[in-house]
Formats: structure tokens, C-alpha cells, sequence
């Protein structure tokens, strides 16, 4: 149980790092060669969870010093959206990105299987 | 069994690779789909990945709403360090040891601030708009460019020498501009670069003369010729001589003569007839677009120290432009060691302080609306594809261009022939081919004397520097510490042959039709220190045409604002700069002292007479309780509003075809000039039987505003008619988004009160001064938006609520950085040469 906190943890800290210094396209390559690295069972679900954790800590380490809550209530007057939508759709941007990802990496390498009988 | 369980287990484990298969290709088609919407625009909506990026996409927007504490940037081209300090107002005061690195400054602050209206504004005067939105802006491009906005500010930026001080200027501003474009990062993207899919455009030194041009379009944009054209038709000559005269009815003249507010005579009103030649003119002329709204407005004022209060001269300045957000104008101050200390507004482009101070002098600018460009009918070889035209019986050359649009991927959209003389820009009309000659094409120092202008040390030195100036022409005022005040309508004029009048269609064929000369800034309309104490522009006629009978324009707005401002003046022998302040946005108003009186008599007359009803009776009343005031919480000027747009209805029918609108409509001060014949036959309306008079007009649009502001407002003591539910100041941006925009804004201002406020609110007071020129300078000031064109920056839009209430701010003008307190210090910049 430790190990996969502490996976999701290096996981999420990737994500952030490379986002932060690469750009958003690095989220589906880190979360390919992760999975494929590092294969679990629900490695969808659990790429997809560190894709918006990552994205979801940066914007709140951002909002500590920055208006972040303008630029989401800025952007949906724009777009014509509830408020709080373009947090939620960042988020599930980076989900989708990563989740993605992890869905071809898991396809190319599966979990190993214990054999039932 | 063994055989079995292998069997179970080859079939588990191809139903695997299928189900991976199928999960592969899901992945791979869901994965690619995310990656697509996050590389390409769809529609309207731009890429998703580089928009919701937390480190650089529209995020970071939040990140760079301020600037930061302390920074340090190289530029190559400085020649040494320039420290710039930012104060709570988010002004850059820049500190530089030599004019050009000053320059270099401003156009890496104003980028910093203001890019994407930097770039916007160059591509409206160019004709590019298209490549940075698309072909929905082809038409504005074209009539740029058939207009010869850019073929002007190309013709400006050849004629200026490479080796000048002024060309060099241009130069810096664009370095220090592509310095901070280079700097960039993809976190400093401005958002409407994100939300339009592109990137920024470097800036070119005759950038800066595509704004001027710009200004030019704004400003000395005249179409008399069209507008006469379409009168005369309907109602000939003479009475369009006398609905739209080359002399305004109220004298009230910039150049001060002792006369305030005196009626002209106008004589008979003639009868309209209309004019079958004009008519065939006016459908020529009729693709021409009339883009003029008339209504630009801006006003200035300064008193001697004899008529103020502590002894100093004051001045007060409010050009009158359209509100946008971000500002038009741009705050800044500028000090060169031991030559420049200027304070003011600039246009983000220009490389100069235009409206502002400095230690001795202050000075300010209303548009003298002068007619600077003629229409010229053109002989040509071919009426579809003319390569020549003719003048005095020789055929010339036409130059022509072929000007391709392309869209922001680089394909051509459309493509253009534009043709030009020696006048200016021809183009087809109709069946004919005309040409335009303007001032504003013509190339001319302009900016350069800004530069000079900035350095002035009195009034004298400041008129003497602006001699330069040709255009727009502007009432440029002044006042300096020694105590003189002095004004003067700064442009050059051209002369025309025959009447001199330049408010109809020349002959293009011959040359005695063209320009002969020029009324230059030295001998236009002026005054320095008058007796009077104090002068006064707010667009109206310049001069008393009975003492300066020069051609300057025709068709003046109305004086009601100078009438106000020199009467507030004229009663007060202790001015202050605090009154200045107030009068800038003052509730009074001489048009409704002009007319109240008209309406409330002719109503009592026909009461007292019987032939009043109840519904003239309630008008009457309630108009008698304005006290001709647009406050806010005002009750009653909504309705002498109404009942001005029904008089003006009524009494204009002439100039409205059957089922359409007026062609034009003359100025109020006509109207008034008209009330003076209360028989006069344009009385009489057109869809009636009887013969009406001034007096039965005028108690049937009293009434009938009465009936039509309850129809549209409800009971006149139900708070329906505040004047703040109806009177709004609208500051779009410039992408029309109503989220980065300030919509309704109550405002104390009436349509023609000192600071107006007319039709959709779009104009306004774009910037307000006040200086006080003792010997510790003192100013105030204020535009509706803020510095930052970013729009969570806390200077996004933090000087409306300020600007709403007719208030300034105090402006910091320290002398060097150690003068800017720590406190009021918020944020430091220092730009250093490359390598240092």
C-alpha cells in the first residue's frame, strides 16, 4: 500500500515536473512510459487520477500568490460556461491525457496475471 | 485434463490479446482525438492544451497579473542601464541617461502592458486584420487600405531622413518593443493571442506611422462633400447653405474676441427644393460610407493666474474618444538626465509623451474637426481598369498596386487593385472614378515634434516647437510656470482655389482644382495670455468668422460645452484645481438653457390660449421641475431628451425620405437659430394638412415625449426615469467580449453636458487632466481602464470606479527613483545592455 502512494507520488511529481518545464504534451508521453514501466491493474484509473492531481496541485500551488479563481470566472463568461467548468475541464483534460496514455502503454504490456484455478 | 486446462488457457489467452487489442486501439483513437483537440484549433475554441496548460497556457495569465518585485532584463541595442519604476498605479517611470535608451524603455514597458493592442491597432490601419482574425474582417481591411492608410504611413516613414534623431527615435521604440517580444515566454502571452491561435507580430519602426495614420482616421476623417451631397438632393443648395453652414450660428470662438454665446444672424431660412443634379450626385456618392459620427468631442481649458486662487496658471484637459479596455491611452513618465522630465499619455506606439507635462510647462489638445480633405472627379483612359488619368489635357500615369489579403494560415482571401494620383488614393464610385486628397496621407514630421514639444520651457518655446505640426489638427492649449497661458488651433490647413470652401466635388482634370498653398500653425487661430483670463476649446468654430474669414471647415458642432465652460469660468475669479476637476464632469448644460425656456413658453402660451390638454399640461410641469441638471438620480431629463429627438423629428421631416431616416441632421444650434423664425415654412410639417408653426412644434414634441417616455419608462415618479437607468458609459474591448469588457456604467453626463455622453455610450472622456503649474508642479489625472492590458491584472480596469465618480488621482512625478517612496514603489525594473 505504501509503494503505490509512493508510486502516485513520483508519478504526480513527474507530471508536474515535466509540465511545468516541457509543456501539457509530456502528460500522455510520461504517463505511456510509466505505465509500461511501472504495469498495474488499473493503470487507466490510477494515470488518469495523477494526470489531475498533478495539473490540479500546480494550479493550487499557483492560486497561493495568483488569481487563479479570476481566470477560471474570466474564462467561463468567455466561453459561456459555469463557473468553476474550466477548473474541472483542465483536470479532466490532464485525466484524459494520461488515462489515455496508460490505455495503449497497458495494451503493448498488461499487468501480469496471477493464475487462478 | 491437461489438454483441457492448455486449451482454456490458449482461450483465455486469445480472448486477452483481443480485449488488449480492442483496448489498444481505444486508447490510441482516444489518446490521438485528446492530442488533436490539444494541438488544433476547433472552430472558435483554440487548442485546448496550450490554452488550459497550468505552467503557460491561460493560467498563467493569474501568474503574470503583476509584475514582479524586482527584475532585470538585457536588451542588446541600450547603450547603458535604464532603472524604470512602477508606482501603485502601475505608471513606469523610466530613468535613462540618454533619450534613445528612454525611448527603448517605452517600447519594452508599453509591450509589457499593452501587445496585443500594440499589434491590433498597427493591423487595423494596415489592412492585416485578416491575418490575425480571419477574412470576417476583410471589409475593414479594404477600406483601410482604399482609404491609403497604409500607403500614407508608408509615405511618412520614406520621407523621413535615416540619419535623424526622429528616425532613430522610431528605431529605438521598435528595438525596445522586439526586445520584450524576444524576451517572452510562452507563460507571457497575452489572452487574446491564446484565443485567437497566434503569436506576435514584430514591430517595424513605420509601425509607428500606421498609428498616426490611425489617429489621423479617427480624428480628421471628413466626408462634408458626401453629406452635403445627400442634402442638397433633397432639399438644394441654399437650404443646405443654411441648415449646414461653413460659420456656426452661436459665435463662441476659440480665439476669444469679448463675444460669448452671441447668436449670429442667420437670415431667412430658405425654402427646400429639392435638386434633381444633386440627387444623381448623391446616388454616386452613395457607396461612399459616411463613417464621420460627428459627435467627437473633447474639451480644454486654462486660466491665467490672475483668475486663480493661489496665483498659479491651471490647466485642464479631456479629449473625448471611444472608451475601449484596455485604454487607448497609455500612462507613463520620462526622465533623461539633465535634458527630459515629462509626464503624461501616450498611444501605445508612439514613441513620445502626447498629452501631458513636464517641469515647466503643461499642455493639453481638443480636435479642431477642420476639413483637410477634398474629393476630385478623375478622367480616366479605361472606366473598368484605368492605367491613366488626366490633368490639363496630359495624361498621367496612375500608380497602381495590386494588394493581396491573406488569412492567418498565409492564404490570399482576396485581392485588391488600388490605384492612386498625385492626390491620394481613386477609387471607383459609381460609374465615375475619384480621388482623395487628406492631410493626414501627407507625409509630415508629426511625431517628431511631440519629441521637441516635450522639451518646451514656456508657452512661447512649446507654440514655436509645435510649428511642425500639421496634422490632426489640434487645439493644442498650454499654460507654464512663469504664469502664461496661450492656445492655439495647431494643424496645417490647405487653401483651395475659387470660394476656398472644400465641402463639394472639385473637377479633377484640371489642376487649378488643386490645393495652392496652406494656412500653416503660425498664422491659425490662436491667443496667449487673452484679457479674459482664460481660454477655452471644446471643438467648436475656431475664430468669429467676421474676424478670420479663412476656410478652416464647415458644418461646426454645436458650442454648448465651451458656452458652459466659459461661462463657469467668466463667474469665477478664484479658481482652483479642484473645481477644474469638477466642472470636468459638470451636470449643467447650455443646450438645455437654450431650450427649456422654448418649450416651457410655448406650452404656457398655448395653455393660457385653451389649446392646451391635460398631456401638454403634465409635460409642461414636469419639465418646469428639472433643474437642467444630468446627475444620475436626475428625474426629468429623460424627458427633455425626449421631447429635443421629437422636435428634432418634427422639424426636420424635410431631410427624411417618406419611410426612411434623415439623410442628415443639422446641428442643434441650427434648430435654435431656426426658433428665432417662428413662421419660418421648415415649421410646417410635410404629413399634415394645417401650416404649423415653431410654437405648435414645439408643444406637440413636449407632449409627445411625455407620452412616449411613460410608454417606454412608466409614471414619472416611479424612479423609472432616473437618468441612470437610462445614460451608460460602454467600454468595449476590442474583441467586443463582454467578459473583458465594463458595460453600464452610470455616468453623470448628458449628450451635450462638459463631459458627454451620447448614443450607445461608446465616447467618452478618454483621459482627464488637471495641472496646477506653481513652483512644486502639481497634477491629476485619470483615464476610464488601467494600465495592464491583462485582464486579472489588478490595473486591468481599476480607474473606472474612479473616472465614474468624476474624480483623479494624484500623480506621482518623482524626479529621480529616490524621490518614489518605497511605498508607493511597486515594482522595479531594470533594463541593462547585453553583457553587462
Amino acid at each position: 500500500m505504501m509503494r503505490a502512494v509512493a508510486n502516485l507520488i513520483a508519478f504526480t511529481l513527474t507530471l508536474i515536473i515535466t509540465t511545468v518545464f516541457v509543456g501539457w504534451w509530456t502528460v500522455p508521453v510520461v504517463a505511456f512510459v510509466w505505465t509500461l514501466a511501472t504495469p498495474r491493474r488499473a493503470a487507466v484509473i490510477y494515470a488518469a487520477f495523477a494526470g489531475a492531481m498533478a495539473w490540479g496541485a500546480l494550479l493550487s500551488w499557483m492560486s497561493r500568490t495568483a488569481p487563479i479563481g479570476a481566470v477560471d470566472s474570466l474564462m467561463a463568461q468567455i466561453m459561456d460556461v459555469p463557473q468553476r467548468s474550466i477548473v474541472m475541464l483542465t483536470l479532466a483534460y490532464a485525466a484524459l491525457l494520461a488515462g489515455s496514455a496508460a490505455l495503449v502503454a497497458q495494451s503493448i504490456r498488461p499487468p501480469v496475471r496471477t493464475p487462478r484455478f | 485434463m491437461s489438454a483441457a486446462t492448455d486449451a482454456l488457457c490458449q482461450c483465455q489467452h486469445a480472448t486477452s490479446l483481443s480485449s488488449r487489442t480492442v483496448s489498444g486501439v481505444l486508447g490510441a483513437v482516444v489518446l490521438t482525438g485528446a492530442m488533436w483537440i490539444g494541438a488544433r484549433p476547433i472552430g472558435r475554441v483554440p487548442p485546448l492544451g496550450a490554452l488550459l496548460d497550468p505552467a503557460r497556457g491561460v493560467w498563467a495569465l493569474a501568474t503574470h497579473a503583476t509584475h514582479p518585485r524586482e527584475a532585470t532584463i538585457s536588451i542588446p541595442s541600450l547603450t547603458s542601464s535604464v532603472d524604470v519604476r512602477y508606482d501603485d498605479r502601475g505608471v513606469p517611470h523610466i530613468f535613462a541617461a540618454n533619450e534613445l535608451d528612454a525611448v527603448r524603455a517605452l517600447g519594452y514597458v508599453v509591450a509589457r502592458d499593452r501587445l496585443f493592442q500594440l499589434e491590433l491597432q498597427t493591423r487595423a490601419a494596415a489592412g492585416t486584420l485578416t491575418e490575425l482574425v480571419g477574412a470576417r474582417a476583410l471589409g475593414v481591411d479594404r477600406d483601410a487600405r482604399r482609404i491609403g492608410l497604409p500607403w500614407g504611413a508608408k509615405r511618412k516613414f520614406a520621407g523621413t531622413d535615416t540619419t535623424t534623431l526622429a528616425r532613430r527615435t522610431l528605431d529605438a521604440y521598435a528595438e525596445g518593443v522586439n526586445a520584450y517580444i524576444d524576451g517572452m515566454s510562452g507563460a507571457d502571452l497575452p489572452l487574446e493571442y491564446r484565443l485567437l491561435n497566434a503569436q506576435p507580430q514584430r514591430w517595424q519602426p513605420e509601425h509607428s506611422m500606421l498609428l498616426l495614420v490611425r489617429m489621423g482616421y479617427t480624428l480628421a476623417w471628413s466626408d462634408f462633400e458626401v453629406k452635403r451631397a445627400r442634402v442638397e438632393a433633397r432639399i438644394g443648395r441654399a437650404a443646405t447653405d443654411a441648415l449646414f453652414p461653413r460659420d456656426a450660428y452661436i459665435v463662441e470662438p476659440i480665439q476669444p474676441n469679448g463675444r460669448h454665446g452671441e447668436a449670429r444672424a442667420a437670415g431667412a431660412f430658405p425654402t427646400p427644393k429639392p435638386d434633381s443634379a444633386a440627387a444623381e450626385l448623391a446616388r454616386v456618392l452613395a457607396s461612399i460610407p459616411d463613417v464621420t459620427d460627428g459627435r467627437q468631442a473633447s474639451n480644454n481649458w486654462a486660466v491665467a493666474p490672475l483668475r486663480s486662487a493661489n496665483g498659479h496658471a491651471l490647466l485642464a484637459n479631456d479629449p473625448h474618444l471611444d472608451l475601449s479596455l484596455p485604454s487607448v491611452w497609455y500612462e507613463a513618465h520620462i526622465v533623461v538626465r539633465d535634458s527630459l522630465d515629462v509626464y503624461g499619455v501616450t498611444f501605445p506606439g508612439a514613441p513620445s509623451i502626447v498629452l501631458g507635462l513636464n517641469r515647466d510647462v503643461a499642455w493639453g489638445a481638443t480636435n479642431v474637426g477642420a476639413d483637410v480633405a477634398d474629393y476630385y472627379v478623375e478622367t480616366v483612359d479605361d472606366s473598368t481598369s484605368p492605367m491613366r488619368y488626366r490633368v490639363d489635357g496630359q495624361w498621367r500615369d496612375l500608380v497602381r498596386s495590386v494588394e493581396p489579403y491573406r488569412d492567418p494560415a498565409g492564404r490570399t482571401v482576396a485581392t485588391d487593385t488600388l490605384y492612386y494620383t498625385h492626390r491620394g488614393p481613386l477609387n471607383r464610385v459609381g460609374a465615375r472614378w475619384i480621388s482623395r486628397r487628406w492631410m493626414v496621407l501627407e507625409p509630415s514630421a508629426d511625431l517628431d515634434v511631440f519629441r521637441a514639444a516635450t522639451r518646451s520651457r514656456s508657452v512661447a518655446e512649446f507654440f514655436s516647437a509645435m510649428n511642425g505640426f500639421d496634422s490632426p489638427a489640434q487645439n493644442f492649449i498650454v499654460s507654464d510656470r512663469v504664469g502664461h497661458i496661450g492656445i492655439r488651433s495647431t494643424g496645417r490647413y490647405p487653401l483651395r482655389p475659387g470660394d476656398g470652401r472644400g465641402d463639394r466635388l472639385f473637377d479633377g482634370s484640371t489642376s487649378a482644382s488643386d490645393w495652392k498653398g496652406w494656412i500653416t500653425p503660425l498664422n491659425a487661430p490662436q491667443a496667449i495670455d487673452p484679457a479674459q483670463g482664460f481660454v477655452v476649446s471644446a471643438n467648436q468654430q475656431p475664430v468669429d468668422p467676421r474676424a478670420f474669414p479663412a476656410y478652416l471647415g464647415a458644418d461646426w458642432v454645436s458650442p454648448w460645452r465651451a458656452m458652459r465652460i466659459n461661462s463657469l469660468l467668466s463667474a469665477d475669479r478664484a479658481m482652483t484645481a479642484d473645481k477644474m476637476r469638477a466642472m470636468q464632469s459638470d451636470p449643467g448644460s447650455a443646450r438645455a438653457d437654450a431650450f427649456v425656456p422654448l418649450f416651457m413658453s410655448a406650452a404656457e402660451n398655448a395653455i393660457r390660449a385653451g389649446r392646451g390638454d391635460s398631456t401638454l399640461s403634465q409635460a409642461a410641469k414636469l419639465l418646469g421641475e428639472w433643474d437642467r441638471r444630468y446627475t444620475p438620480d436626475n428625474q426629468r431629463a429623460v424627458l427633455f431628451e425626449a421631447a429635443m429627438d421629437e422636435l428634432v423629428r418634427l422639424t426636420w421631416d424635410e431631410l427624411a425620405p417618406d419611410s426612411g431616416r434623415r439623410v442628415a441632421t443639422p446641428w442643434d444650434q441650427v434648430l435654435l437659430a431656426l426658433t428665432r423664425e417662428p413662421n419660418s415654412v421648415w415649421w410646417d410639417r410635410r404629413a399634415t394638412t394645417a401650416r404649423e408653426t415653431r410654437d405648435a412644434i414645439l408643444t406637440t414634441a413636449l407632449a409627445g415625449a411625455l407620452d412616449s417616455t411613460i410608454r417606454a419608462r412608466g409614471p414619472a415618479y416611479d424612479g423609472g426615469w432616473r437618468w441612470s437607468a437610462v445614460r451608460h458609459a460602454n467600454i468595449w474591448h476590442a474583441l467586443r467580449l463582454p467578459a473583458l469588457s465594463a458595460i453600464d456604467i452610470p455616468v453623470q453626463s448628458g449628450p451635450e453636458t462638459i463631459s458627454p455622453s451620447f448614443g450607445s455610450g461608446t465616447h467618452g472622456a478618454s483621459w482627464r487632466l488637471v495641472t496646477d503649474m506653481g513652483p512644486e508642479i502639481r497634477a491629476w489625472g485619470i483615464y476610464p481602464g488601467g494600465q495592464s492590458a491583462n485582464p486579472v491584472s489588478a490595473h486591468y480596469r481599476d480607474r473606472i470606479e474612479t473616472w465614474r465618480r468624476g474624480e483623479l488621482d494624484s500623480l506621482r512625478i518623482p524626479a529621480s527613483p529616490s524621490q518614489l517612496s518605497e511605498r508607493h514603489t511597486a515594482a522595479t525594473l531594470t533594463l541593462a545592455p547585453s553583457g553587462r
